[in-house]
């Protein structure tokens, strides 16, 4: 019987060892994150902790309101879950660089500028941030590449529309003609500027204007330090027009042309990484796969159009382009 | 012959030969041992799946998440051993609950090679083998289970299986319930949203 037992307490020590073992790399895949295309699989790619770049992606229109309507910010919580994923991976001691893949038309100035301030953060603790544009990075996503290392267009990219503006329907004639009225007690005079029920005075109009200026000025700031170009320069193109990746590489917009595989050398290369940067990903959150999972059960889908409902006026680093792209997609 | 058998030889026994550490266990409490055969299995249930499945279910948080994964082994364990002794005594099968617990306990042995398996099936990149190989040892513990109960009761094996399988039965209609009520609700409240 002094066989078995000894083989009994063999396979157990082993068996405790394996635990071990398989704890310490799982407590190394919580800290350096999930490595994905390393060329290498297995447990070897588990036991070996390699630096990596981390791909944030800025999709869609810039802002801070909720992307989906699930509890606890779950799906997406518009511009602070991107700034939250680019403090994450600063604090990741395996990313040595961010790729923000950029496919936006802008958005709201606050959400813009604190995700651009958050990138410039991770750049002063020594992270390398390469911006890759998709199909579109208008305005305020060309606000936050402006504060990355290097920018990568593709040579078709629709990108500039360096510029501020502020709106609102006005329903005056409307409602006149059809005899509704809107009765207001407001606190001060321009309490209700940019209401759809009146004319903007031109008292009101030039209080808007100073204040789209000053936040236009802000823009070009970012532009020129970011481009290393004069305001001069930047002035020259920065009335709301819009470029191609090829013609603002010509003017100095951005730095290479091409597309994110070459965005990923780029910043494996800026990063010191030898050979091809391995992507590392970051856990999904087990609340979000619940959500998603029930999401998908329930076939639900929130309408694009229902996002803007929750604030009517505001500044916006936006490209109209987009809207027109849109019809010309779907014309298509 | 139980003073003469240790800790090991009961592992042993419920290993190689089941029949013999079931009339062991019966002759010899060894509900502390069950105890902590349960933690390792669970244990390396835990790890394994981690290591090969790649996602990190509560990314941090690996102790808590293995705690909760215990505590709810450990409170299934607990209530279906009460419901089989319950069922049993109904059918004029007495037995110390005790003795089931352990017996139970002691049939989740085969577990403990979920993590070592994890570490050889991902070590030669046999990474799809991990999963035929858990089916292999979820049903040897199903068997050993089976078989616990068999002898314990001296149930014939279909009324053996069936009592094995009317708890799961009963958790998974409550599940069924709980999802079911759960959606509606979620539904409901989505369609809210929208109007």
């Amino acid at each position: 019987m002094r066989k078995e037992r000894f083989i009994v307490l063999i396979i157990l020590i082993l068996c405790i060892a394996a635990v071990i073992f398989g704890v310490l790399i799982l407590k190394k895949e919580a800290i350096y994150g999930v490595e994905e295309e390393t060329g290498v699989s297995g447990l070897f790619r588990k036991v070996s902790a390699k630096e990596g770049i981390a791909v944030v992606d800025i999709y869609g229109e810039i802002s801070f309101q909720p992307v989906s309507p699930l509890p606890f910010g779950v799906g997406g919580r518009g511009a602070d879950a991107v700034v939250d994923k680019i403090k994450a991976y600063s604090k990741n001691p395996a990313v040595k660089a961010i790729i923000l893949r950029i496919n936006s038309p802008g958005g709201t100035v606050g959400a813009t500028q604190e995700i651009y301030d958050e990138v410039k953060k991770a750049r002063k603790k020594g992270i390398k941030v390469v911006a890759s544009f998709g199909d579109i990075a208008a305005s305020g996503a060309y606000y936050i590449a402006c504060g990355t290392d290097k920018i990568v267009a593709n040579n078709g990219t629709i990108t500039g529309s360096i510029g501020v503006f502020i709106g609102s329907l006005n329903l005056k004639e409307l409602t006149e003609k059809y005899g509704i009225k809107y009765n207001i007690i407001k606190s001060g005079k321009y309490k209700d500027m940019l209401s759809v029920w009146r004319d903007l005075s031109t008292e009101e109009r030039e209080l808007l204007q100073e204040t789209v200026d000053n936040v236009y000025s802000q823009f070009l700031g970012a532009v020129s330090s970011g481009r290393h170009l004069s305001l001069e320069e930047v002035k020259k193109f920065a009335d709301g027009r819009v470029f191609s990746g090829e013609q603002a590489k010509k003017i100095k917009f951005v730095d290479e042309l091409g597309g994110f595989e070459y965005a990923k050398l780029l910043a494996g290369k800026l990063a010191g990484i030898k050979g091809e940067p391995i992507i590392i990903k970051e856990p999904v959150k087990p609340l979000e796969q619940i959500f998603e999972m029930l999401s998908n059960m329930a076939n639900f889908k929130l309408p694009s159009a229902s996002l803007d409902q929750v604030s009517p006026v505001k500044y916006l680093y936006f490209s109209q382009i987009n809207e027109f792209e849109k019809m010309f997609s779907t014309a298509q | 012959m139980a003073k003469e058998n240790t800790n090991l030889d009961m592992i042993y026994y419920f290993i190689t030969s089941p029949k013999n550490g079931i009339e062991l266990v019966r002759e010899k409490n060894f509900f502390f041992v069950a105890l902590f055969i349960v933690t390792l299995s669970v244990l390396s249930s835990f790890t394994g799946d981690k290591l090969i499945l790649l996602t990190a279910v509560f990314p941090g948080n690996l102790s808590l998440s293995f705690l909760a994964s215990l505590l709810l082994i450990y409170f299934l364990l607990f209530s279906t051993a009460l419901l089989y002794n319950f069922i049993a005594e109904l059918f004029g099968h007495r037995e110390k609950a005790t003795m089931l617990l352990a017996l139970l306990g002691l049939s989740f042995l085969p577990g403990i090679f979920n993590a070592p398996l994890a570490l050889v099936c991902s070590g030669v990149n046999l990474e799809e083998a991990y999963g035929v190989l858990k089916l292999l040892i979820i049903f040897w513990t199903i068997g050993l289970q089976v078989l616990c109960l068999h002898k314990l009761y001296n149930f014939s094996l279909f009324r053996s299986v069936i009592l094995y399988i009317s708890p799961i039965l009963f958790i998974f209609f409550l599940m069924f319930i709980s999802i079911l009520i759960f959606l509606t609700f979620f539904v409901l409240n989505i369609a809210n949203i929208l109007m």
